[in-house]
């Protein structure tokens, strides 16, 4: 696999500079994390990366071919369940030994079968997440895909995307530094002065009991 | 002279008392079974020809530009022309399925069409992304999203096949139908026989919309269940 790099990618909504000449390289198999305040281009950079918003300037380069998306929204099919939902994007049929384990790993093994309009809040984002991973990416890109889980279910969430990542490249924008920690990897801050603060190696230390989620 | 009978208005007990004898009529049930073969052809082709040329018109537009002028204009040509015209080119006993087909296909083709292109950008973007393949789209996006639209045409389209049938059988006279003893009514003044058949299609028209549209919201639930 090849780098993914980002070359001096700018981007504007109207008169708001979101991204300014931001340069980034992402190794194969690595782990970014990205913070900043709202509106500093987090999701923005993600969607340039996806390929689903162009840049003004600057190129993508080295997108793999299979990249899994966990939106800000669940972008679930409501009327279907959560195995339905899996098969949209993996096609396979039957039993499906790797969607029966992420399955497992993040506590959901039970409602396979339920039909996602009745799935509680935190439990379609973990859908949302086993759709990512049973679609094997090569790029996994988490749009703040932990919000809204307890704290119990975030660390057993992110054990799990951690475990069934395999070697994908992961790029995670999140707003907890608590989480960027404990999936390791590089830490990306926007909204600075500057435009990047790249290479702040987080370490893996146990997910700190009792944190809660920012509103 | 019509003297002592009830051409105006007859009372509900004479259509109930005419109703009755009608079933037992030797004729009636072929008669009935003649109209509703052929209002429901009409329907079916219509329902299957307005999703088709839909599911294809969401996916080219060329097909939706192409389709345009035709639907515009068999939505605007008065029922009456077509039934004029069809009279001229097709055989009598076809002429409730080609203008059943004709009311419920532009129906069914614009609420389809909506549907589709109402259809939730986010989960067609998240479609794009996972390059989830054409089939497999249509059957988990946008089916469930065009259920609502559908369901609703269906009702709308259901009774207009009805009348515009019932209308065709009536104009030409076609030899066995329920509208050709709509119009035996109207010559010998029997306003009973009028009032007796109204309510037969009535009946018939409400028992065909309770049946699709259960087979309908059928069809889509066991599509939920997979």
């Amino acid at each position: 696999m090849k780098n993914l790099v980002m070359e001096r990618i700018s981007k504007r909504y109207g008169e708001k500079q979101v991204l300014q000449e931001l340069s980034l390289t992402l190794r194969p198999g690595s782990v970014t994390s990205v913070m900043g305040p709202s509106g500093c281009g987090k999701t923005t950079l993600l969607n340039i990366v996806a390929g689903l918003v162009k840049p003004d300037s600057g190129r993508v380069l080295g997108r793999p071919g299979r990249v899994g998306f966990v939106f800000q929204e669940d972008r679930l099919c409501m009327d279907f369940s959560a195995a339905a939902n899996i098969r949209l994007v993996t096609g396979k049929t039957g039993k499906d030994p790797m969607m029966y384990g992420i399955f497992s790993a993040l506590g959901l093994q039970d409602s396979i079968m339920m039909p996602v309009r009745e799935m509680s809040g935190g439990m379609k984002r973990r859908v949302a997440i086993a759709r990512a991973l049973c679609y094997q990416p090569e790029l996994l890109l988490l749009d703040e895909a932990f919000k809204g889980l307890d704290a119990q279910i975030r660390q057993q969430t992110m054990d799990c995307v951690l475990k069934w990542r395999g070697d994908c490249t992961v790029l995670c924008v999140t707003h907890e530094r608590a989480e960027a920690d404990y999936l390791g990897g590089a830490l990306l801050q926007l909204g600075r002065t500057a435009d990047r603060e790249e290479g702040e190696q987080g370490s893996r230390f146990p997910f700190p009991s009792g944190i809660t989620r920012e509103a | 002279m019509a003297v002592g009978i009830e051409i105006l208005l007859v009372s509900p007990l004479a259509v109930a008392a005419r109703l009755f004898a009608l079933l037992r009529e030797a004729d009636f049930w072929s008669t009935v079974l003649f109209s509703m073969l052929r209002i429901a052809a009409g329907f079916f082709l219509g329902l299957a020809a307005g999703l088709l040329l839909a599911v294809a018109a969401g996916r080219f537009g060329a097909v939706e530009t192409l389709l345009w002028p035709f639907v515009v204009t068999i939505k605007s040509v008065p029922v009456a022309s077509f039934i004029i015209i069809s009279l001229i080119w097709l055989s009598n006993s076809q002429l409730a399925v080609f203008i059943s087909f004709l009311m419920v296909f532009p129906v069914i083709y614009s609420n389809v069409l909506q549907g589709i292109k109402s259809t939730d950008p986010q989960l067609l973007e998240m479609a794009a992304l996972y390059r989830v393949k054409w089939r497999r789209k249509l059957f988990y996006i946008y089916l469930p999203g065009i259920r609502s639209y559908l369901i609703s045409a269906c009702s709308v389209a259901l009774g207009m096949s009805w009348k515009a049938g019932i209308a065709a059988e009536v104009i030409g006279v076609v030899r066995g139908s329920i509208g050709e003893k709509l119009y035996e009514a109207k010559i010998y003044f029997m306003t009973s026989d009028l009032f007796a058949w109204t309510v037969v299609i009535v009946l018939l028209s409400v028992l065909f919309e309770k049946a699709v549209l259960f087979a309908v919201r059928g069809i889509f639930g066991r599509l939920a269940r997979r």
